[in-house]
């Protein structure tokens, strides 16, 4: 499905209003100006509430909930990330995190334009309960992936907070961030909560292969995208065991998020190069 | 009526000065109902370990000689050697004086808030006694929203200044919430105690005392259902302890990078914050370097109490620029109504020279329709209105930047307001005692 002009044009809003709320929430983290933290709200939310309406226009046009291809699912990732943000903006304090969250998702969308694909929408390659399977499968590998990436921005706010304790002169920010303790729970409840969505997506793409599509094992687990997937679902079952056991904790396990982090990235990477054809994570 | 503020503070009085005139408790609202015999309308008593001031709505052109020698009564003083300590502000230089204090910026420690709350009290007590009522009632909260705005857009009294509030934060800022930790109190210094005291107000339950003697450890252990401990006891104990406060000035280092390994395994790797102001040191400065284990000791305690200072003196400029426009705008708003009972006056007489005069132009003109009349009557309301318009603009104008008197003296001493001149329908107008403007210049 090819956006029109005036589609692609609110895209382009959308990441424009997430690029001033990531400046302005770095601002207000800095300086403590309300102002700045009213632009970033405002932003923020008109940014998410176009999303949404584009995403919901999308669907309708398609007949259908827009996860049938990379593009289209990774646009939903920046959108669930942003949900997640704004949900836990006053609960977990996720606000302090807003310039690195918020720079990722105007990263994310910049690096849609410059996507050989751009903002097309792919064409849908499952229908009816295949299709239903499918979108469960990729929502919930999305949305796993947007706590992932939460957690990375929740470690390195950790390790910035270690430094400044470590370093023995805390500046006056360390003193506005969330302590430690805090950060560190929030990490946990990050993976705590990514973990089992990603398992469950998995369980799903393994039934969508075998049980749907009718695919040998063979013919499926060494797909890129299948390997990829195991290799972030494997890191991050052995990072929250390791939490959990208390063998690993504070600044190792926010490292560990930050190398998670990567291999999220790597992983996403790999299914845009190699696996366009069976299914996004 | 004016606004005059007499008082001493730290910054130019001696302790002794400060004690001599000190208000404390009941004798504040004895003062209070004494200031009433000294012709003083209204007025506010502040008093605390750093200053002592009152403001007062004196009479107009009164220097605040009066209060003056209230303070002598008052204070049974035979001699005036207090007066070369005293300062005096009048009108919008004792708006400003008030506002500063409230934002505390003329704080012996830069933009501490506890001064928000004595001026509060302050108020109340004065409300009570009904010693203040509406010009200190807009003047102290206009002074309490400026301190609010002052400590909301600056970071003024973001940081704290003392060592052993920035240890407590320290804390908080390592566990969050402090609910339900331990603390292991190694001797028992003055600070150590103080800390202590910080710690258990932000929630910390789980006390023990370890020190050379069983004895001192019970005194500080038992008042707060603490344990006290010998010395040797601390390596047990130590996994027990989120935070450890070290004073015991033992000749050697009494906690080991050792204990602390074992302590933070045997703990899960939960962190432990030591604040060691011991000197010599308590605690193996290499424990800092383990993971989970941050070490402070009384330098650098006392290195980010300076420096937290400091950043309070960078945000002190933009804190007077918001008290400069703050008291600005009250001088502005408060001048305008100044001129308020002379509008009002006037008004009311080229309104009851105009109804007057119309009657008389109806009774003449005989047998008129009553929606004539009316129409009539309309006319000359409008009439009035539309005249009066310009100059009372020009009025308020004039109230605002300049003299708010001169303009409305002018305006009252042409047209005879205040002065029964215009007859029986000027019979609500204020008379000069009731409406005179208070001064705020």
């Amino acid at each position: 499905m090819q956006l029109t002009m005036g589609e692609s044009l609110l895209h382009g809003v959308v990441a424009v209003l997430y690029l001033v709320a990531a400046i302005a929430s770095l601002r207000y983290l800095v300086s403590n100006r309300d102002r700045a933290r009213l632009l970033s709200r405002v932003c923020v939310w008109s940014g998410w509430g176009l999303q949404a309406g584009l995403l919901v226009w999308l669907s309708v046009k398609a007949g259908r909930i827009p996860v049938h291809g990379l593009s289209e699912a990774h646009l939903l990732l920046l959108w669930t990330l942003v949900t997640i943000y704004l949900a836990g903006a006053k609960r977990w304090r996720l606000e302090m995190a807003g310039p690195l969250v918020l720079s990722l998702v105007a990263a994310g969308y910049a690096g849609s334009f410059l996507w050989e694909s751009g903002l097309s929408y792919d064409s849908p390659d499952a229908t009816g309960w295949q299709g239903v399977v499918l979108a469960i499968h990729v929502t919930t590998a999305l949305i796993g992936h947007a706590f992932f990436i939460l957690a990375f921005a929740i470690g390195i706010l950790y390790i910035f907070q270690i430094r400044q304790l470590k370093s023995l002169r805390p500046s006056g920010l360390f003193f506005r961030l969330p302590a430690l303790e805090d950060l560190d729970q929030l990490n946990l409840r990050a993976v705590v909560i990514g973990l089992p969505l990603m398992t469950f997506s998995m369980v799903l793409g393994i039934y969508y292969a075998a049980g749907v599509q009718g695919l040998e094992v063979s013919e499926w687990i060494w797909h890129p995208s299948v390997v990829s997937s195991a290799f972030v679902w494997i890191f991050y079952t052995a990072l929250l065991s390791a939490r959990l056991s208390a063998r690993v904790r504070g600044r190792k396990v926010a490292l560990m998020t930050v190398l998670g982090f990567i291999i999220v990235i790597l992983s996403i990477a790999m299914a845009c190069v190699f696996a366009p054809g069976l299914g996004t994570s | 009526m004016s606004l005059v503020v007499v008082g001493v503070s730290h910054k130019h009085s001696p302790i002794s000065v400060r004690e001599q005139l000190a208000f404390s408790g009941d004798r504040q609202d004895e003062g209070l109902r004494a200031l009433r015999t000294h012709g003083v309308a209204e007025a506010v008593v502040l008093s605390t370990c750093n200053r002592v001031e009152i403001y007062a709505n004196v009479a107009a052109g009164s220097r605040g000689e009066e209060i003056v020698e209230f303070l002598q009564e008052f204070h049974g003083l035979e001699e005036r050697a207090f007066e070369q300590y005293l300062y005096r502000f009048h009108g919008s230089a004792g708006v400003h004086h008030l506002f500063r204090v409230t934002a505390g910026l003329d704080s012996l420690v830069l933009g501490e808030t506890q001064i928000v709350s004595q001026i509060k009290d302050a108020y109340t007590r004065a409300a009570s006694q009904d010693a203040a009522g509406r010009v200190m009632h807009e003047l102290f909260q206009a002074a309490l929203r400026t301190a609010k705005r002052v400590h909301t857009e600056t970071g003024l009294g973001e940081t704290l200044v003392s060592v052993s509030s920035v240890a407590v934060d320290l804390a908080r800022k390592i566990f969050g919430r402090l609910d339900g930790k331990g603390v292991l109190l190694v001797g028992a210094g003055e600070t150590a105690e103080l800390t202590l005291k910080h710690l258990l107000q932000s929630g910390v339950r789980r006390v023990l005392v370890a020190n050379r003697t069983l004895e001192n450890a019970r005194r500080l252990a038992d008042p707060v259902d603490g344990v006290a401990l010998e010395l040797d006891a601390i390596g047990e104990s130590l996994p027990l302890a989120d935070i450890v406060v070290a004073s015991s000035g033992a000749p050697r280092t009494l906690i080991e990078r050792a204990d602390v390994e074992r302590a933070l395994k045997l703990r899960s790797q939960a962190p432990m914050f030591f604040i060691d102001i011991a000197v010599p040191r308590d605690v193996e400065p290499t424990v800092h370097q383990l993971d989970n284990a941050y070490v402070y000791n009384i330098d650098d305690l006392e290195q980010t109490a300076s420096e937290n200072l400091g950043r309070r003196h960078e945000h002190a400029g933009e804190a007077e620029r918001i008290v400069g426009s703050e008291v600005e705008r009250f001088v502005s708003e408060w001048r305008s109504r100044c001129v308020e009972p002379v509008i009002k006056s006037l008004h009311s007489s080229f309104h009851g020279v105009a109804a007057k005069e119309v009657e008389k132009s109806l009774r003449r003109l005989g047998d008129l329709p009553d929606d004539a009349r009316e129409e009539v009557r309309y006319l000359a309301r409008r009439i009035v209105q539309r005249l009066l318009h310009e100059p009372v603009k020009q009025l308020k104008q004039e109230a605002r930047d300049g003299d708010p008197f001169a303009g409305s003296q002018m305006v009252a001493r042409f047209f005879r307001l205040f002065e029964d001149a215009i007859g029986e329908e000027d019979s609500s107008s204020e008379k000069p005692g009731q409406t005179q403007p208070q001064e705020m210049s």
